[in-house]
């Protein structure tokens, strides 16, 4: 049911839509639908009006009544023709039976073989070609009345097999995924503790190489150290020896109170 | 010997088969079957199948569409004229009646448009009353002024019903009348089955309005319990 009542305001009540009403009026609605709606019309005067004029319309549409008449010329002929056929069939019929009653008996044997062959031939055809119509026409009708059932059949087929594939797809998809994600997984911990194991070599390396450029430098400091405290005490005891020869040469010339010792 | 005897027993059983199916055939086809064959082989059998099953209903149609009964019997032959004409336009997966209303329906609209620009004389409306019929099925003779209060409130509807656009007398023709479902005359309209319902309810409404309102002192007793409950509600 919809939320509005034809032509009244949307309030807490739902009330079904004209359309609906439409359906329910004409019997045209399922049983417990049917059911449910005469309930709400038994409850509800907005509704319970409405649907009353519409089913007095639909009382006032019964006064008019037209009755089909076949077409005059159909009237004209007929009836004489029907007259004059029937007293046709009239005469025949009692021709037939006095020629039957005074008529000597044919031979029946020679009549049956003469009109065996070709009946033979003739109904065969004919039958071949009425069961051909017959078929054709009953295949179309079976065509035309199942051929709604047979599409949602199909759809329903190529639903269900569109799914199953989609879903075996997917699984096969999905283990795929999970290897690729294991072998990158798995290689990448590979990678990763080979440049581990790089670095720390050069790590090593870098140590070593420090180390004995700190022991070189080391010894050389101290080669330097020992040279230059070596020509610092060479320089000492020349400064001295200069020191003593140039006391020895000089002779302070004293004016007039030289005494040589 | 006991062949030829079979041979004669088949021979007879075969011709009286041949007659019994070809006769039983003719009468027991669908309209879809008999359609193919008019379609296919241009049967006058199956045809003239069709027309006597399908004649009373699109006449009745006819009539009402262009409330007048000569008119709707002229209309009504043509629309057979026309099924044969275009007997190669019907698909066989399709309803053989869908098709057949849509012809009657169109040649109606077609009418009622000529009649618009060119409006003949007025109706005569005792050709319209259906209780006129041929004097040999008439069973019981109501009393003059019960035909004459008959004969009113059938002018009323019918007027009421004229008054009505083409899109909502169809659908109120085909429903009461002709007591199509409304999805079946979805399908003979081509349009939604809501829309058909909504036409109806609309086609109802305007209805009892006329019956009631438009037509002045002719107030029929189809409208006076309406009158006293419009008063009590209000």
């Amino acid at each position: 049911m919809q939320n509005h009542a034809p032509g009244r305001e949307a309030g807490s009540v739902i009330h079904p839509s004209a359309e609906d009403w439409m359906a329910y009026l004409y019997d045209e609605l399922p049983r417990p639908a049917q059911a449910s709606f005469s309930a709400h019309l038994r409850g509800c005067d907005q509704c319970q009006g409405q649907v009353a004029r519409w089913q007095r319309a639909t009382e006032g549409l019964a006064h008019w009544k037209v009755k089909s008449h076949p077409p005059d010329f159909t009237v004209a002929w007929e009836q004489p023709v029907l007259k004059w056929g029937l007293a046709a069939l009239v005469v025949l019929g009692l021709g037939f039976q006095i020629g039957r009653v005074s008529a000597p008996a044919p031979d029946l044997e020679s009549l049956r073989i003469a009109l065996e062959q070709p009946l033979r031939a003739t109904l065969a055809a004919e039958i071949k070609e009425q069961v051909h119509d017959e078929l054709k026409a009953d295949w179309m009708a079976a065509v035309r009345d199942n051929s709604h059932a047979l599409n949602t059949e199909f759809r329903r087929e190529l639903r269900v097999g569109l799914g199953q594939w989609m879903s075996k797809a997917v699984a096969v998809a999905n283990s795929d995924s999970q290897r690729l994600l294991l072998e990158f997984s798995e290689g990448y911990r590979a990678d990763r503790q080979q440049d581990h194991q790089v670095i720390l070599t050069l790590f090593d390396r870098a140590e070593q190489r420090r180390q004995s450029d700190h022991f070189n430098l080391r010894r050389a400091v101290e080669t330097v150290a020992l040279v230059a405290d070596d020509k610092f005490q060479r320089t000492e005891t020349e400064l001295g020896q200069l020191a003593s020869y140039t006391h020895a040469n000089f002779v302070p010339t004293l004016p007039n109170n030289t005494s040589n010792p | 010997m006991d062949d030829l005897n079979v041979l004669n027993g088949f021979s007879r059983r075969a011709m009286k088969n041949s007659i019994l199916s070809t006769v039983t055939s003719l009468f027991s086809m669908t309209d879809e079957q008999a359609m193919w064959r008019v379609r296919t082989q241009d049967d006058p059998h199956a045809f003239a199948q069709l027309v006597r099953r399908w004649e009373a209903p699109i006449q009745r149609l006819c009539c009402r569409m262009l409330s007048d009964v000569h008119k709707g019997q002229d209309l009504a032959q043509d629309t057979f004229s026309r099924l044969f004409a275009r007997r190669k336009d019907y698909q066989p997966n399709g309803r053989f009646s869908t098709f057949l209303w849509r012809i009657a329906l169109n040649l109606c609209y077609d009418e009622l448009r000529r009649l618009k620009r060119r409006p003949e004389s007025p109706l005569d409306p005792e050709t319209l009353e259906g209780d006129d019929a041929l004097p040999q099925f008439a069973v019981v003779e109501p009393s003059p002024d019960a035909l004459l209060v008959r004969r009113e409130q059938s002018e009323l509807v019918r007027q009421a019903v004229a008054h009505l656009s083409e899109a909502y007398r169809t659908v109120v023709i085909l429903r009461h009348y002709e007591n199509l479902k409304f999805r079946e005359i979805a399908e003979v309209l081509g349009i939604p089955e809501g829309t058909v319902k909504s036409r109806m309810a609309e086609a109802l409404t305007q209805l009892h309005r006329n019956l009631c309102h438009n037509f002045g002192n002719q107030e029929s007793t189809l409208c006076k319990t309406t009158r006293l409950e419009e008063r009590l509600v209000l």
